[in-house]
C-alpha cells in the first residue's frame, strides 16, 4: 500500500516520493538490466536512463499496482535501444576484445547469452515470470494481453533458449575437440 | 529451464548498492534539471531577451535572400530527420539524390500533418512528415496509423508510433509501409490516416504517392511443393535493397493446412553466402477454395543478395499448424481420444472427478516419440486446456480470447505424472487468490465442459528443418525501363 502512494503522489510530480520509489527499486532494475548487459557501466546507465524515463512518462500509468511490470517494459525497452545504439558503433578491434571476454565466461553465462535471443515482447513475459515470480494470470492482467499469448510467449522463448543453449553447447564441443586435436 | 533455477540465477547477480543509488540520485538529479528547464519565469529582463532573439530572427529568417535560404536550409532538413531516427538507409538513399520530395498536408483537430518525403527500398515505403500546432511539452509523443484504411497492397509497419521534437516546436514521424514491391506501380497511391497524435482523435487523410527504384531482381524459375503438396511456394522474387533484399512469394496452403503459416527464416545462394530474417509479414491472403488458400508473404533480409547467384535455398519454419478445437463434456464418456491431422499427435483422456472446488483431468498424450519427450513442453501443452459452460463456449468464436468472466477458465496447473507412458494430469482451481476476475464462479459438472485446441498437440511433433531450393534467374527491373 506504501508504496501505491508513493505512486500517486510521484505522478503528481512529486521527486521525492519519485526518489523514493526508486530507490525502493533499484536492486531490481540493476539485476535485470544486468542479465542483458552484462557489465556494471552498461547496467549503470540502464538503470539511470530507466529511472529518467519513467518519471518523464510516469502520469501515463493508469494503475499504479502495475507499476512493477510497466518499468521492466521500460527498462527493457531501454536496453533494446542501448544495444541498437551501441551495434551501430563498431568498436575499434571488437573481435579481439570479444575473443577475451568469452575466455572469462563461466557455464551461467550461457543462459545470459541465450536470453539475448529473444525478441522484446518476450524478455518482458520471461522477465515477470522467471525473475518476478509473477504468475501467467498475473502477467495476461498487467499486459493486457490473453493468457493464451502469455503461455504462447513463455512457450516459444524456452524453445528458443532452449535451442540457443544446444546451439551453444554444440559449439563448446566443436571447439573443445579442435584444442584436443 | 526450472524456475527455481533462472530465479537463482538472477539472485546470485552482485548489486553494486552505492554505484546503483548514486546513478538512480544522478537520474533524479536530471528529472529535476528537466522540471527546471521547462518552468517558465517571466521577469524584466524577458522583454529585452524577446527583442533580441526576434531580432536574431529577423536577420537569419530567409526575409532579406528567401530564395537562397530556402535551398540552404529545406535540403539538409530532411536529411537531419532521417538522422533523427538512425535511418541509414534513408540517409544512404538521401544522399544518393534518391528520396522523394512531397508537398501532401492534412488539417484536423487544428494540428497539420505535412508529409514531406519518401523512398522505396527493398519492398517498403518509408514516409517522413512534421507535425504543426500540436502544443506540448512532451519530447516524443505516440502517433496512430489507422491499419483498415490501408488497401491489400501494403501493410503498416506497427512499430513505428513516435513522434520526436524539432527545436522550432514541430514533431517529426515515420511511417513505414511493406508493399508488394515490383508489382506496385509508379502510379499509385498509398491511402493512408493517421487517427490519433498524443491525445488528440484526429483523421489525417492523405493518398500518397508510391516511388520506385531501379534496383537488381532474381526471379524463381519454378515452384516447390513441400511435404507431399500439404505447401506450395510459387512466383519467388528477389530485390536487393541498399542494406537488405526482400523476397516476395506466395505460399499455396492445401487441405488441412489450409490455415497454417510457413515463413522463410533465412537463406542461402550457391554461391556459399548466407543471409539472415530482419522481418517477414503477410501482405494479402486469398481463398481460393474451401481448401486452398494464397497468402502473399514479404521477407526482409539483412543483406542485399548476390546477384551473380543461380540458386537459392531457403530455410523455412511452419509457424503455425491449425487444427481443429473441442468442447469435451465433463459427463463424456471415458475414454476419449483425439489426433491431430498434421503429426498424429493425440491426447487420451482418461478419468475426470470433481474434488470440492476444483476438477482434475487425467490423460497422456500419444503418437509421441517417447525419447523426444520435455517435461516442460508437456507441461505447457497441459496448461493450455480450458474448462467452461458448454453452451456458453459454443458461442464464442475462441474461447481462449472471448470468454465471459465467471465462466471459463483459461489454464489449469498441469503435470507430468509419468514421463514413459506420456502421462499428465491437469488441476483446475476454480478460485483464483489474485484476481477475482479470473474465478470460476457458476460451475455445474453437468453443464460444463474441457475446451481443447488440437493445435497445441503438434508441439509434441519433432521439429524438423526444412529447406527448400529454387533456381533463379537475372530479370530486368521493370522500374529502371
Amino acid at each position: 500500500m506504501k508504496h501505491v502512494r508513493l505512486i500517486k503522489k510521484a505522478q503528481k510530480g512529486n521527486v521525492p516520493a519519485f526518489e523514493k520509489l526508486m530507490l525502493m527499486y533499484q536492486e531490481r532494475v540493476y539485476k535485470t538490466a544486468f542479465l542483458y548487459t552484462r557489465n556494471k557501466e552498461d547496467s549503470l546507465d540502464a538503470v539511470q536512463e530507466t529511472v529518467f524515463k519513467a518519471f518523464k512518462h510516469l502520469s501515463g500509468l493508469k494503475e499504479p499496482a502495475y507499476f512493477s511490470s510497466w518499468l521492466t517494459r521500460i527498462l527493457i525497452h531501454t536496453i533494446f535501444a542501448m544495444k541498437k545504439k551501441q551495434q551501430d558503433v563498431v568498436p575499434f578491434e571488437q573481435q579481439h576484445e570479444s575473443v577475451e571476454r568469452n575466455d572469462f565466461l563461466e557455464d551461467k553465462l550461457d543462459l545470459k547469452h541465450a536470453l539475448d535471443v529473444l525478441d522484446e515482447q518476450y524478455q518482458i513475459v520471461i522477465q515477470l515470470f522467471y525473475f518476478q515470480d509473477y504468475s501467467i494470470s498475473m502477467i495476461s492482467q498487467q499486459m493486457g494481453m490473453p493468457e493464451g499469448t502469455v503461455k504462447t510467449h513463455l512457450y516459444r522463448a524456452r524453445k528458443l533458449l532452449k535451442q540457443t543453449l544446444e546451439e551453444e553447447e554444440s559449439v563448446d564441443g566443436t571447439k573443445t575437440n579442435e584444442k584436443a586435436l | 529451464m526450472e524456475r527455481k533455477q533462472m530465479k537463482k540465477l538472477y539472485d546470485e547477480i552482485e548489486v553494486p548498492i552505492v554505484e546503483v543509488t548514486s546513478a538512480v540520485r544522478q537520474a533524479i538529479g536530471d528529472v529535476k534539471a528537466e522540471k527546471k528547464r521547462r518552468w517558465f519565469t517571466w521577469n524584466w529582463r524577458t522583454p529585452i531577451y524577446s527583442v533580441i532573439i526576434l531580432i536574431v530572427l529577423y536577420f537569419s529568417s530567409g526575409f532579406l535572400f528567401p530564395s537562397l535560404n530556402t535551398a540552404m536550409a529545406r535540403v539538409p532538413i530532411i536529411g537531419q530527420f532521417y538522422m533523427m531516427f538512425h535511418d541509414k538507409v534513408g540517409m544512404s538513399l538521401f544522399q544518393s539524390d534518391l528520396v522523394k520530395h512531397v508537398n501532401e498536408g492534412a488539417e484536423s483537430r487544428g494540428v497539420t500533418v505535412k508529409v514531406n518525403s519518401v523512398y522505396y527500398d527493398a519492398g517498403r515505403l518509408v514516409y517522413t512528415f512534421t507535425v504543426e500546432n500540436f502544443h506540448t511539452k512532451e519530447d516524443f509523443v505516440s502517433f496512430r496509423v489507422n491499419p483498415e484504411k490501408i488497401d491489400g497492397n501494403f501493410q503498416l509497419n506497427f512499430d513505428k508510433t513516435e513522434l520526436k521534437k524539432l527545436k522550432d516546436g514541430r514533431y517529426v514521424g515515420q511511417t513505414e509501409v511493406y508493399t508488394n514491391g515490383q508489382t506496385i506501380k509508379q502510379g499509385q497511391q498509398v491511402p493512408l490516416v493517421i487517427s490519433k497524435i498524443g491525445d488528440i482523435v484526429g483523421n489525417w487523410r492523405f493518398k500518397l504517392p508510391v516511388v520506385k527504384q531501379k534496383t537488381t531482381l532474381l526471379a524463381g524459375q519454378k515452384d516447390v511443393s513441400i511435404l507431399n503438396g500439404r505447401y506450395q511456394i510459387r512466383n519467388v522474387k528477389v530485390e536487393n535493397g541498399v542494406n537488405g533484399s526482400a523476397i516476395q512469394y506466395a505460399i499455396d496452403y492445401n487441405g488441412f493446412s489450409k490455415d497454417d503459416k510457413v515463413s522463410i527464416d533465412g537463406m542461402k545462394d550457391n554461391l556459399g553466402n548466407e543471409y539472415e530474417l530482419e522481418i517477414g509479414t503477410v501482405l494479402r491472403k486469398k481463398q481460393l477454395t474451401s481448401d486452398k488458400t494464397r497468402k502473399d508473404h514479404l521477407t526482409i533480409l539483412n543483406q542485399p543478395i548476390n546477384p551473380k547467384a543461380t540458386e537459392l535455398t531457403f530455410y523455412t519454419d511452419v509457424r503455425n499448424e491449425r487444427e481443429y478445437s473441442h468442447i469435451i463434456p465433463l459427463q463424456t464418456k471415458l475414454p476419449v481420444q483425439f489426433k491431430t491431422k498434421h503429426h498424429g499427435i493425440g491426447i487420451k483422456i482418461n478419468k475426470i472427478e470433481q474434488k470440492d472446488r476444483s476438477v482434475m483431468v487425467d490423460y497422456q498424450f500419444t503418437g509421441v516419440d517417447q525419447k523426444e519427450l520435455d517435461q516442460d513442453v508437456m507441461e505447457n501443452i497441459g496448461e493450455f486446456i480450458g474448462l467452461g459452460d458448454v453452451e456458453k463456449m459454443k458461442s464464442w468464436p475462441d474461447p481462449q480470447a472471448d470468454y465471459e468472466s465467471g465462466y471459463y477458465l483459461k489454464g489449469n496447473h498441469a503435470k507430468m505424472t509419468n514421463l514413459k507412458t506420456a502421462s499428465m494430469q491437469s488441476t483446475f482451481e476454480f478460485d483464483d487468490k489474485n484476481l477475482e476476475t479470473l474465478s470460476l464462479n457458476h460451475f455445474s459438472f453437468k453443464e460444463y465442459g474441457l475446451y481443447l485446441d488440437l493445435s497445441e498437440l503438434n508441439m509434441l511433433a519433432p521439429q524438423k528443418a526444412i529447406t527448400v531450393t529454387i533456381p533463379v534467374k537475372k530479370e530486368t527491373s521493370k522500374a529502371s525501363q
